[in-house]
C-alpha cells in the first residue's frame, strides 16, 4: 500500500458561527489514488478541502500532510499548496484575471519561479487540459467548462503531487464531464493522486478507486473499489442513489440476460460489453 | 461582453501589440491638443474616426453606438458652456443668451474633446483590457494599480453576469411591472449584489491562498510581439498627424 500523502485524525471543525461542520474526521489519502468524496450539499465535502489546503483552521484533531503534522508557518503552508492543489467548484471565483495564460501564472510565480520556467509551465499545463489555443482568449468569453479547465491548468502549473477538486463535474453537460475525466485519467496515470469531491453516484461508481461518504461532517463509509457493488447500495441510508449501472446489472442478472462475472462492470461502456458478452475488465475504469 | 470590449477583441488590429497601438493613440491625443482652430480639430477626429473604422474595422454602427455616450455628454457641455443665463436684464425674470465669445470658447474645447476623445476610442475599440494592462505592467506602474484594474476588471464581467441573471429572474417574476416595482426590485437587486459581491471576494481570497498567493498579485508579463516594426510604424504615423495638424493649424489661422 503506497504511504500517506494527506491525512485527518479526529479532524473537527466549527463554523465562526459555532455549527459543527466536520466531526471527529479520520481520513486518509493515499498516493496514486483515485478517490471520490461523496455527500449531499452541505454535508461538509468543501470544508473538508479546505481545511486540508490550510485555508480553514481546525477546531481540534489533526492534519498531516505528506508525514508531517501540518504547521501554520507561512513558508510550510507555501509548499504544502505548492504540492497539493485545490480547484474550486465556481471558476469564477478562482479565475484572478480575464487573461487566461495570466491567470495561469499566477500559482507557479507565487512559488518564485523564473519568467522562462513559468511561462513554459503556463503553456504545458494549458496544452495538458486542451485549452492551448485560448491562452489569449478572456476569460469572460468562455464556457463554463473551458473556465473549469483552465482553472486546473492555473493548479497543474504549480505542478501538485495531490490534486483536490471540488465539485468539479457540477454545471458541466456530459461532453465537458467525459473531457474532464480524461484530463483526470492522464492525470492520474502520471501518478497523480486525485481527489473528486461530488453527489454523482454513477461518476464515483465508475471512477473511484475508494469512495468516502460524508454525511453532516461525518465519514460515515469508505470502501475500496473491490467493495463497491455490495458497499453502494448500503449509501442509499445516507441520502445517495444508486449507481444505474449496478442497478441495471442486477436486475439484468436477476432475469438471466447476463452470466454471474467475477468483476461487476462499473461504467456504462462495461455495462453494455456485459449484455453483449464480453467480460468487464478490473482495471478498466475510466 | 460590452460592445467596445467585443470589437477590442474582434477588429482587424487585434494581434497588433498594444505598445504600437497605445502610442498612437497617444501621439493622436496630442495631436488633439495641438490643433487649434476647432475646425483642424474636428478634422482630425474624423480622421481618427476613418483610422479606427476603415483601418482596424470596427462597424461604422459599433463605433457610433459606443460613441453616442461621450458625444452626447460632449453636447451637453457645449450647451451649458455656449449659452448664459442672464437675470433681470431682459423683458423676462430669466433669459438665455449666446454670447460670441463664449461660443467660439465652446466650439474649441467641443473640437478638442472630440478629437481626443477620437484617439481614446481608437486605443479602446482595438486593444484589449488585458493587453493595456500587461502594457502598463511592463511599464512598471505601480503593482498596487495593475491588482485593482486587473481584478476590477475580471470582477466587472462576473459581477455584471451576476445582476444580469438577477434583474432578469426578478423580471421573470414582475419585479419591473411598475415603478413601485422597479424601484423595490432594484432595491433588492442592489442589496443582494453587495451581498454577493463580499460573498466572492472571500472565495476568491481563499482561491489566490490556495495557490499561494495571499500578497502581491503576481501575473506573467506577456512578452512585446513584433513591437519593432509596428511601433516605428505608429511612431511614425502619430508624428504625421502632429505635422499635419501643425501645418493645417498654421494655414487656417
Amino acid at each position: 500500500m503506497n504511504e500517506a500523502v494527506l491525512e485527518t485524525i479526529a479532524l473537527t471543525y466549527r463554523y465562526p458561527d459555532g455549527r459543527v461542520a466536520l466531526t471527529e474526521l479520520d481520513l486518509c489519502i493515499r498516493r496514486g489514488e483515485r478517490v471520490a468524496l461523496l455527500g449531499a450539499n452541505g454535508s461538509g465535502k468543501t470544508t473538508l478541502m479546505l481545511n486540508l489546503l490550510g485555508l480553514l483552521e481546525p477546531g481540534s484533531g489533526e492534519i498531516r500532510a505528506f508525514g508531517e503534522s501540518l504547521s501554520r508557518k507561512t513558508a510550510d503552508l507555501k509548499r504544502l499548496r505548492s504540492r497539493v492543489g485545490l480547484v474550486f467548484q465556481n471558476p469564477d471565483s478562482q479565475l484572478l484575471s480575464a487573461s487566461v495564460a495570466e491567470d495561469v501564472s499566477f500559482g507557479p510565480l507565487n512559488l518564485g519561479l523564473a519568467h522562462d520556467e513559468v511561462r513554459q509551465r503556463v503553456a504545458d499545463s494549458l496544452a495538458a487540459v486542451g485549452m492551448d489555443e485560448y491562452a489569449h482568449v478572456p476569460a469572460h468569453a468562455l464556457s463554463f467548462g473551458q473556465k473549469k479547465r483552465v482553472c486546473i491548468a492555473g493548479v497543474l502549473a504549480m505542478r501538485p503531487e495531490v490534486l483536490l477538486l471540488d465539485e468539479p463535474t457540477a454545471g458541466l453537460d456530459a461532453r465537458a464531464v467525459e473531457e474532464l475525466l480524461a484530463v483526470l485519467g492522464d492525470l492520474h496515470a502520471q501518478g497523480m493522486t486525485v481527489v473528486l469531491s461530488t453527489h454523482d453516484i454513477d461518476l464515483a461508481y465508475a471512477w473511484a478507486d475508494r469512495a468516502e461518504v460524508l454525511k453532516r461532517g461525518r465519514l460515515v463509509e469508505s470502501c475500496e473499489a473491490s467493495e463497491f457493488a455490495t458497499a453502494f447500495p448500503r449509501f442509499t441510508r445516507h441520502g445517495l442513489a444508486h449507481p444505474r449501472v449496478a442497478e441495471i446489472y442486477n436486475a439484468a442478472l436477476g432475469a438471466g440476460l447476463v452470466p454471474c462475472a467475477d468483476v461487476e462492470p462499473r461504467t456504462h461502456a462495461e455495462l453494455l460489453g456485459a449484455l453483449e458478452g464480453e467480460p468487464a475488465q478490473a482495471e478498466e475504469a475510466s | 461582453m460590452i460592445l467596445a470590449e467585443q470589437h477590442a477583441y474582434r477588429n482587424r488590429w487585434r494581434s497588433v501589440s498594444a505598445d504600437a497601438k497605445s502610442v498612437f493613440a497617444s501621439l493622436a491625443f496630442v495631436a488633439a491638443f495641438v490643433a487649434h482652430p476647432p475646425v483642424v480639430a474636428l478634422a482630425l477626429a474624423v480622421v481618427l474616426a476613418a483610422v479606427t473604422v476603415l483601418g482596424a474595422g470596427v462597424p461604422v454602427r459599433a463605433y457610433a453606438k459606443v460613441a453616442s455616450a461621450p458625444w452626447s455628454f460632449v453636447a451637453l457641455s457645449a450647451v451649458t458652456l455656449a449659452v448664459s443665463v442672464r437675470l433681470g436684464s431682459g423683458p423676462l425674470p430669466v433669459s438665455l443668451a449666446f454670447e460670441p465669445a463664449q461660443v467660439a470658447r465652446a466650439a474649441a474645447v467641443v473640437a478638442r474633446s472630440l478629437a481626443a476623445l477620437s484617439a481614446m476610442l481608437f486605443l479602446a475599440l482595438t486593444t484589449p483590457m488585458t493587453d493595456l494592462i500587461a502594457l502598463l505592467r511592463r511599464m512598471h506602474v505601480p503593482a498596487t494599480l495593475i491588482e485593482i484594474m486587473t481584478l476590477s476588471y475580471r470582477s466587472l464581467s462576473v459581477l455584471s453576469d451576476a445582476i444580469h441573471d438577477m434583474t432578469l429572474a426578478q423580471s421573470a417574476r414582475l419585479g419591473y411591472s411598475s415603478f413601485a416595482n422597479t424601484v423595490r426590485s432594484l432595491g433588492t437587486a442592489v442589496a443582494l449584489l453587495a451581498v454577493e459581491t463580499w460573498r466572492r471576494s472571500i472565495v476568491m481570497y481563499q482561491a489566490s491562498v490556495a495557490r499561494a498567493g495571499g500578497g502581491e498579485l503576481l501575473f506573467l508579463e506577456s512578452p512585446r510581439t513584433g513591437a519593432a516594426r509596428e511601433l516605428a510604424l505608429a511612431v511614425l504615423a502619430g508624428a504625421m498627424l502632429i505635422a499635419g495638424v501643425v501645418a493645417v493649424s498654421g494655414g487656417v489661422r
